[in-house]
């Protein structure tokens, strides 16, 4: 399934991406085909099970994608505010290098081990802003407090190391780090899965501040319908590998088209069914 | 119920196993056995070039030859043919460090299976002593055993190293036996009714035998060691003359200067080569068994 | 021997949670506590393994068959022209002097009172009767430079070449320097020591082949005595160094390897930091750790090489004078030298292992 007519504004454009990890020939592809349209500062939510393909979708567009798998088509238009648009799939290194962070961010699960482990908060804020914007280093004492701040962490935190955090602080850290250089487009894969219900709600509406606040565009992924329910504008759906349906949330939720979508949806646990049993 | 001949067979299988699947295992191997072969065949060589006479006897043949056919590595100071002399010695060096490595690992797989098995206040006492041992430098107590061994035979000087070379062999295998400890399979031979020997045989080994083959060459190639550094600076034991001995007696009666190169090149070369192989054994051994560390192809 | 204990902060109910004071209190009360048990626990090994060592070079020296008394009086002899057959006074004398009466365990006893109260080993036959502490005083710093930098520098090299050969795992560079160090990473010390003496001094007299400065220049703080130094250490330092560099490679390659599928290595990739520094800061600071240790255990072997380097060279440190006291039977200095290099290993063991903890904040040492 296509997405909406692609306009010259849109932040990324998706074209005809193929992701695969085995080069045996009949051996289907982990995304295949992939066509989508992000508009400017919108919410999309990229919604499908485990083995959808959209979490490759998502290291793809980051072109973080290791070996044995292997973009094999398509491309990838995106348009940073302040500078030209790039193919990501084929702009250079150093040039890719230059985009990370300040336009193109992201946000992984917390239970997963990507903060350094021999390093403290602070440093891992640090090294990012000394990279890309070295001019704001002097900031950094009074930088790193207000973005702990933003996501509700005290000050303290940054003194501490990783492994002194339960995953939702960890979470939140990644989304402190995530903001710090306030980026045009934010990747976040699962940032809800695996946290206590209070916790998302945190997450959720930290980020939905983001988009309303910067002008921040969005691409949630979540196996979790009730998520997009809450956060997306649009929804797209994956299974295998493509996308099955996408369109705007409230209408696929009151009418969805794709029997997959369905099946998904009605796995949202609901408190009228609970009362029935 | 097993026969005795499909035990042998299911014990066999998986060395072959293990030996093909690593090429640096199987390459350390085949320069071994080439090392070997090589001083097996010091009986032909000799009579080859003494035809008939003894190579290495003083005064066989004119002193300081340069290389040529009848003489391929020239002759030393006394007259005797280098060839002879080296591959006679290469013969010593390794039945040297083949004695030394068997009783090494046979000390040291008691104390590791002491130490690991029994645990406790045993396991702190041997890992001490084998960790002081393994920390401090045993030169000196190397130089000062070798003093008072002056005429000795092949197996004594085996013997004498294995006493400094045993804790290569233990810590290595200790730590094995610590992990196997905890294996299921151990529990469930004890709770089966197979018998001790069937279960040490067919579970316990193969497990252990790639430790105990790192074990061997390790200690092995620290036998070696501290036996050439003794020889070099002449504190060798007399009595057997071997490749380092051949390297002192080359610097000492200033080979080097003269230009007589073969003398000290090649035992350096061939000593190099079997330090080399036995080290591709280790290494080969631990990537079979941390599959990650092999190379990509 | 080591156990990963991790403390976290809570954070439950609250929307906006934050880690109560609790968790900050009792994290630097824990902070302190096992440490100093570790501590306290690892200099008692300390002691323990120190009382080892030294009982067993004693013992292992008194082993030695020949009475060392009568060679130095037929040494005396021959220098004096005695023709005095050493009356029993003066051969119990001279053992008196030499720690040498009573039973073995005596002198044991002796032995270690003197060694740990008066740091005195006794006088030596080498320079008697200069004390042998005297005498090992003036070669201990030439082997503390040699040995020392050789082993540091090999370290540092060895530990960057390693993270390479590591990282860039596969490609050509990488895999022929590994194989390059699996071939030669035991090559001894001492042959590459005469390979480089004949190459740079007898062939190509580049170098120097003997001593550790020019006799002609008068020790100083001068440039010239320095640089006289420094250029006739280079060739004893490249025959540790080079073999060092190679078996830190391997070493550092193995530890590397494991780490290069993290998540962080990832993350750090996503932030678009250099390769350079993902490399360093987050890859090798995460698994270096042990090669701190294997560090202090490495220094026991490279003395042992370290002593035949100095024999070939002439390099007059530790190593040449122990040579020369087993030379001469003098057990004193032997002793001495051994003695040394034992108390030098295992508290540069001490100090790293006590280091561990602050080098590493994810593990707590319980002990």
């Amino acid at each position: 399934m296509t997405d909406r007519v692609s306009v010259p504004d849109d932040i990324l454009q998706i074209s005809d991406l193929t992701v695969r990890y085995s080069s045996r020939p009949g051996t289907p592809a982990a995304v295949d085909g992939v066509d989508l349209a992000v508009r400017r500062g919108e919410i999309l939510g990229v919604a499908g099970e485990s083995g959808s393909g959209k979490s490759t979708l998502a290291v793809a567009l980051l072109r973080l994608l290791k070996r044995p798998g292997r973009v094999t088509g398509g491309s990838i238009l995106f348009r940073p505010r302040d500078s030209a648009e790039v193919d990501l799939l084929r702009v250079g290194d150093k040039t890719l290098r230059g985009l990370r962070w300040r336009n193109l961010a992201y946000l992984p699960q917390g239970s997963m081990n990507s903060l350094n482990p021999v390093a403290r908060i602070r440093d891992q804020f640090a090294d990012v802003i000394v990279e890309h914007a070295p001019q704001r280093r002097g900031e950094l004492a009074e930088l790193v407090p207000r973005l702990l701040g933003t996501v509700g962490l005290p000050a303290r935190v940054g003194g501490m190391y990783p492994h002194e955090l339960s995953g939702g602080m960890r979470q939140r850290v990644l989304m402190a780090i995530c903001i710090a250089l306030e980026p045009d487009l934010i990747i976040a894969d699962e940032p809800t899965t695996a946290l206590d219900v209070t916790i998302q709600r945190v997450i959720l509406q930290t980020l939905s501040d983001l988009r309303n606040d910067f002008g921040v565009t969005l691409i949630l992924i979540s196996h979790d319908m009730g998520v997009h329910a809450q956060l997306a504008d649009r929804v797209a759906v994956m299974y295998e590998g493509r996308i099955v349906e996408v369109g705007d949330t409230r209408q696929i939720f009151k009418d969805p088209q794709d029997p997959y979508t369905r099946a998904l949806i009605e796995s949202i646990p609901t408190i009228e069914e609970r009362k029935a049993s | 119920m097993m026969t005795s001949t499909a035990t042998i067979g299911r014990v066999l299988k998986a060395p072959v196993a293990v030996v093909r699947s690593s090429p640096k295992l199987a390459g350390g191997l085949i320069v071994l056995a080439l090392l070997v072969l090589t001083a097996l065949s010091s009986p032909l060589v000799s009579r080859a070039i003494g035809h008939g006479a003894d190579p290495v006897a003083v005064a066989a043949y004119e002193r300081w030859l340069v290389p040529s056919p009848a003489h391929p590595l020239g002759t030393d100071q006394l007259g005797r043919d280098v060839l002879s002399m080296i591959i006679g010695s290469m013969s010593t060096s390794l039945q040297i460090g083949a004695i030394a490595g068997v009783i090494s690992t046979a000390i040291g797989v008691v104390v590791a299976f002491l130490a690991g098995y029994l645990g406790g206040w045993i396991d702190a006492v041997l890992s001490t002593f084998t960790g002081i041992l393994l920390v401090i430098p045993t030169f000196p107590l190397l130089i000062a055993l070798s003093a008072y061994a002056k005429e000795v035979t092949l197996f004594q000087v085996g013997l004498m190293l294995s006493i400094f070379s045993w804790p290569f062999a233990a810590k290595i295998i200790r730590s094995q036996v610590l992990s196997l400890r905890t294996r299921p399979y151990v529990e469930l031979a004890k709770v089966s009714k197979a018998g001790a020997m069937e279960v040490i045989v067919t579970e316990l080994l193969p497990n252990l035998a790639p430790f105990i083959g790192v074990g061997f060459a390790s200690a092995a190639l620290g036998a070696i060691f501290g036996l050439v550094g003794l020889e070099v600076i002449g504190l060798g034991p007399s009595g057997v003359i071997d490749l380092g001995h051949i390297i002192y007696s080359a610097i000492s009666t200033g080979a080097l200067t003269l230009g007589a190169w073969p003398m000290f090149v090649v035992p350096i070369a061939l000593l190099t080569l079997l330090f080399a192989a036995l080290n591709m054994v280790n290494i080969g051994l631990e990537e079979v068994y941390n599959p990650r560390l092999r190379s990509e192809r | 021997m080591t156990s990963v204990v991790t403390t976290r902060a809570d954070d439950k109910s609250e929307p906006n949670p934050t880690p109560t004071v609790r968790a900050v209190g009792v994290r630097s009360v824990l902070a302190r506590h096992p440490l100093a048990a570790y501590a306290v626990r690892r200099f008692g090994l300390y002691l323990i393994e120190m009382w080892g060592a030294l009982t067993i070079a004693f013992f292992f020296f008194r082993l030695i068959p020949g009475d060392p008394i009568q060679t130095f009086i037929q040494t005396l002899q021959q220098n004096y022209v005695y023709n005095v057959q050493a009356s029993a006074e003066v051969i119990a004398r001279y053992q008196h002097e030499f720690g040498l009466d009573g039973n073995i365990f005596v002198q044991y006893l002796h032995h270690m009172k003197k060694l740990i109260i008066d740091h005195d080993f006794g006088p030596s036959l080498i320079n008697y009767p200069t004390p042998a502490q005297n005498v090992i005083m003036q070669s201990l710093p030439w082997t503390i430079g040699l040995l020392g930098i050789s082993a540091v520098i090999a370290w540092i090299v060895g530990l960057g070449a390693g993270a390479l050969a590591g990282w860039r795992r596969g490609k050509a560079g990488a895999e022929v320097a590994t194989n390059l160090a699996i071939m030669l990473g035991h090559v001894p010390f001492y042959f590459v020591a005469l390979i480089l003496v004949y190459v740079f001094a007898y062939s190509l007299g580049w170098l120097p082949s003997r001593s550790a400065y020019d006799s002609n220049i008068p020790p100083a703080f001068s440039p010239q005595f320095i640089g006289s130094v420094l250029q006739h250490g280079i060739l004893p330092a490249a025959s540790i160094v080079i073999i060092g560099v190679f078996n830190w490679l391997l070493s550092t390659r193995m530890l590397m390897i494991p780490v290069l599928g993290e998540d962080y290595l990832l993350y750090a990739e996503a932030k678009g930091l250099r390769p350079g520094d993902i490399l360093t800061r987050y890859a090798l600071r995460n698994c270096y750790l042990p090669q701190v240790t294997a560090f202090g255990l490495s220094l026991g072997f490279i003395f042992n090489g370290n002593v035949l380097v100095e024999q070939l060279f002439n390099y007059p440190g530790l190593g040449s004078t122990l040579v020369t006291a087993i030379q001469q039977l003098d057990f004193n200095t032997i002793l001495a030298v051994t003695d040394m290099a034992i108390i030098s290993v295992l508290t540069i063991n001490l100090i790293l292992d006590l280091l561990l903890p602050f080098l590493d904040p994810r593990v707590k040492y319980w002990g």
